[in-house]
């Protein structure tokens, strides 16, 4: 097969734009993700959430024929889960992987059954893609321009949310407060700031942002939907939190090298039909998988130090530990 | 003149208990004010109503002569009222301006420049008082005396005019203790009024202008130091003489005087370690080349404040934790790499820092965990069937011979009081066979009485020959307790006293880095990289 057609120069700036394309969907999840983790509540509904955000995005898109109504419905039911995972978790204080692990379940069941009662036997239904979007003298830098500024709107309010999400914990009093809650819940407490709320908060950013994951997949990215559409990037984000070291920026670049992999995986299909014959494609999708996972295990073991925020998991019940 | 906190008639409750039965107290502007009882007589309770986060059930309280109602600490922060706690409510992982900024108003964004304005005020702050911290520096770098001042800082930082400490000597060294009452007395002289709780009778009396004594949630009297010896007042606290107090108060201590040192010391010892090296959980280097051995029948106490490596130790010489380097021998055998349970049956046994988390389960019964090391094992059935009748015979042997308050042996462990968990924890160590004997701060947190207990315990197992590792906070319980005595300091060891070279002085100055006293190759230690 001839490397060439997959790492020549005008086929890396390809591969390269659909790189960073293919990234976003598990980017925001993972950087909301990592608001939740730093604020103490383990969401493992995070597929849960991508998956009816993609859902609710396409429905939608399909029948109102917007990609801006869609990405907010998308945003809005991810919102909606981020409040269900808030409530079990932090006003009922109940156990956090039990609930994340349900909400995964649930929205696994209903969207299959959602899209299957509305388009069961048709034909795959398909929404219309959204034009790519040349940023003004920026897409004009040799290499830099073609992968990162001409790409679709949806892309660029990722890009956005992300980088804001992650100076959110850095750089507002908001983020201030989710670093505390999540390191040792009750100093926060003594310092006023109310554990809940923060917790709430955090949830419901977590929410939307995965939502909007669903959502850029579905819209940006495939322009239709199938059952399982996710197919596990919500687990990839949650891993990437842990081996991003709860670092958003290190998160998001977690997040490129899965989508780099993805990319270059569909690529290698495409360019080498010879290969494909021998070789099952399932091993290719596997790969974006099984690279994410050894790159950022081997960061993690690199790094070495424990960077968990102190009270992940923990349910915190005000006036208990006095 | 007028009084600056008037409490009265506070009555308490918590489900069936009375922590407070109708107790009254005065401050005055300017003083420092004591409040001293044993565990449990309502001294914390008090405070935490005073600082909102507890209302009272009735009484009433004023502060600077305003009738007040509190329903939060945000109100008594408000009010004036400042709270450095005993454990003490600081985020770790962010810095010392970043903790003073947590949970105050202001506009969604966190600029550098505000940040710069804080660290710029806490620093003016702390030159005034003499509270020298670095406002830059992240909370868990800081040594528990600096996380006081850090503290202290934050009530001053938030306009405090009352503040309470809670047991503020309890984690500190004798000399930082010492730095730290002239600096009260210092805003007590610009009419702060601050008041302390503490049952460290030296404390009370070197310090306070007035003493209030507490015993089981009733104010027993207010009275000033010069009319009261430390006899008067530890009868105050628990209602009868005690023996202790004898030691707490600087007489000569009791215990290991007149044995058989000469036997000692020809033994071979029983636990030997060398070169002992571990990381603690953040990864970070917590153990430093430590090396020691006891002897048979000898008590070596590891004194040292908190945080210098003390859990790491505990873990490592049971085999809690893996050392990086350096061994552990058990009568001659090195059980580096066995786990506790190997270790538990060559002779081992483990009196845990965290009685709750590591010394019993407190969803078993007391019973239960009274044979917890051995369920599944004869006298206690076999690996299919526990034997119910031996466990609870034995159970009802021990909760009578280490005299257990419990309603009865299927009692939730969880539920006992933390004293009687200790009692259990001993009770269930020292019915083994036992050659050697890892005792971890055994006497934290407990009432004067469940420390006298303990104290014996210990010494009848030295007496009948175990070998014992006494890791201790409490100056006074290495003290009284101690044949040798180490002291840790920064992940190592940098003394190695025996019992006729004690001096309570050089302990307490080695506690706090000053390494005179102690011999050459220690002392070189506690330079060593940490």
């Amino acid at each position: 097969m001839d490397w060439g057609e997959i790492f020549g120069p005008g086929a890396l700036v390809v591969l390269l734009s659909s790189s960073v394309a293919f990234a976003m969907p598990t980017a925001l999840a993972a950087v909301g993700e990592t608001v939740v983790e730093r604020a103490g509540i383990l969401n493992l509904g995070v597929e849960g959430m991508l998956l009816s955000g993609a859902l609710a995005s396409f429905l939608v898109a399909y029948y109102a024929k917007s990609v801006a109504l869609g990405a907010l419905a998308g945003i809005a039911i991810g919102v909606g889960l981020g409040a269900l995972m808030a409530f079990l978790s932090v006003t009922l204080g109940t156990e956090q992987i039990i609930n994340g692990i349900a909400i995964v379940l649930l929205a696994q069941g209903i969207t299959a059954f959602t899209f299957e009662e509305l388009f069961g036997g048709e034909e795959q239904p398909t929404i219309g893609g959204i034009a790519d979007v040349d940023i003004p003298l920026l897409h004009e830098i040799p290499g830099v321009g073609p992968v990162l500024f001409e790409q679709n709107v949806l892309f660029y309010i990722s890009v956005a949310l992300a980088i804001a999400v992650a100076l959110l914990l850095t750089r507002t009093r908001f983020g201030l407060s989710v670093r505390a809650v999540g390191e040792s819940p009750a100093a926060a407490d003594a310092a006023a700031v109310s554990v809940a709320r923060t917790r709430w908060l955090a949830l419901l950013i977590g929410g939307g942002m995965a939502g909007m994951g669903g959502a850029v997949l579905v819209l940006g990215q495939l322009n239709l939907f199938e059952t399982n559409v996710s197919a596990g990037r919500g687990w990839i984000a949650v891993a990437l939190v842990i081996f991003g070291r709860w670092n958003p920026l290190l998160v998001l670049g977690g997040a490129f090298v899965f989508g780099f992999t993805d990319a270059l995986q569909i690529r290698v299909q495409a360019v080498s039909g010879g290969i494909a014959s021998t070789v099952p494609t399932e091993i290719f999708a596997a790969l974006p998988y099984v690279v994410t996972l050894i790159v950022m295990v081997a960061a993690t073991v690199w790094a070495g130090r424990d960077a968990q925020p102190g009270a992940l998991g923990a349910p915190f019940r005000k006036g208990v530990s006095a | 003149m007028e009084l600056s906190v008037a409490m009265s008639g506070v009555v308490k409750r918590f489900g069936a208990v009375q922590a407070l039965a109708g107790v009254d107290l005065e401050l005055r502007p300017g003083e420092i004010h004591a409040l001293l009882g044993e565990n449990g007589a309502g001294k914390t309770t008090l405070m935490n109503v005073l600082y909102g986060m507890f209302s009272p059930d009735a009484g009433a309280i004023s502060v600077g002569g305003r009738e007040v109602n509190f329903r939060s600490p945000h109100d008594a922060i408000a009010a004036g009222v400042g709270m450095v706690h005993q454990h003490f409510k600081l985020v770790p992982t962010l810095t010392v301006a970043e903790n003073m900024v947590l949970g105050q108003r202001g506009g969604p964004l966190l600029r550098r420049r505000e940040l710069a304005a804080v660290s710029a005020r806490l620093r003016a702050l702390a030159d005034r008082y003499g509270l020298d911290v670095d406002p830059d520096a992240r909370v868990w770098q800081l040594s528990v005396g600096e996380q006081q001042r850090v503290e202290i800082l934050r009530a001053l930082y938030r306009d405090a005019r009352i503040l309470v400490l809670d047991e503020p000597t309890a984690t500190l060294t004798p000399p930082e203790t010492q730095r730290l009452f002239p600096k009260l007395r210092a805003l007590a002289a610009e009419g702060a009024s601050i008041v302390f709780i503490t049952h460290h009778l030296e404390d009370v009396i070197e310090w306070a202008d007035r003493i209030t004594v507490l015993r089981r949630g009733e104010r027993v009297g207010t009275l000033k130091p010069a009319d009261s010896s430390a006899e008067d007042l530890a009868r105050m606290m628990v209602g009868r003489d005690v023996r202790l107090m004898r030691v707490v108060a600087g007489e000569a201590p009791t215990a290991g005087e007149g044995r058989a040192l000469r036997q000692r010391e020809s033994a071979a010892p029983v636990l030997e370690v060398e070169g002992l090296q571990a990381r603690g959980d953040r990864g970070t280097t917590a153990l430093h080349d430590v090396s020691f051995s006891v002897a048979p029948g000898e008590i070596l106490a590891i004194a040292g404040v908190e945080g210098n490596g003390q859990p790491e130790l505990e873990e490592a010489v049971f085999g809690l934790r893996a050392p990086e380097a350096g061994t552990v021998t058990l009568d001659g055998r090195d059980v580096t790499r066995c786990e506790p349970a190997e270790r538990m049956r060559l002779g081992m046994g483990l009196v845990p820092s965290d009685r709750y988390r590591r010394g019993l389960i407190r969803e078993l019964s007391v019973a239960e965990n009274l044979a917890l090391d051995r369920l599944g094992r004869p006298p206690f059935g076999t690996e299919l069937r526990l034997d119910r009748q031996a466990i609870a015979k034995h159970a009802a042997d021990l909760i009578e011979r280490f005299s257990i308050q419990v309603s009865g042996p299927e009692q939730l462990a969880g539920t006992l009081s933390g004293g009687n968990a200790q009692r259990l924890v001993l009770a269930r160590t020292l019915s083994r066979e036992l050659r050697c004997l890892v005792a971890a701060q055994p006497t934290r947190g407990l009432d004067v009485g469940a420390i006298e207990f303990v104290w014996e315990q210990l010494a009848a197992a030295r007496d009948c020959g175990v070998a014992i590792l006494l890791i201790s906070t409490d100056l006074d319980e290495v003290m009284s307790m101690a044949d040798r005595c180490c002291v840790m300091y920064r992940g190592g060891l940098v003394a190695d006293w025996s019992r006729e070279r004690l001096d309570r002085e050089k302990v307490g100055l080695a506690m706090g880095g000053a390494s005179n006293g102690g011999p050459p190759r220690a002392a070189a230690a506690a330079e060593g990289p940490v």
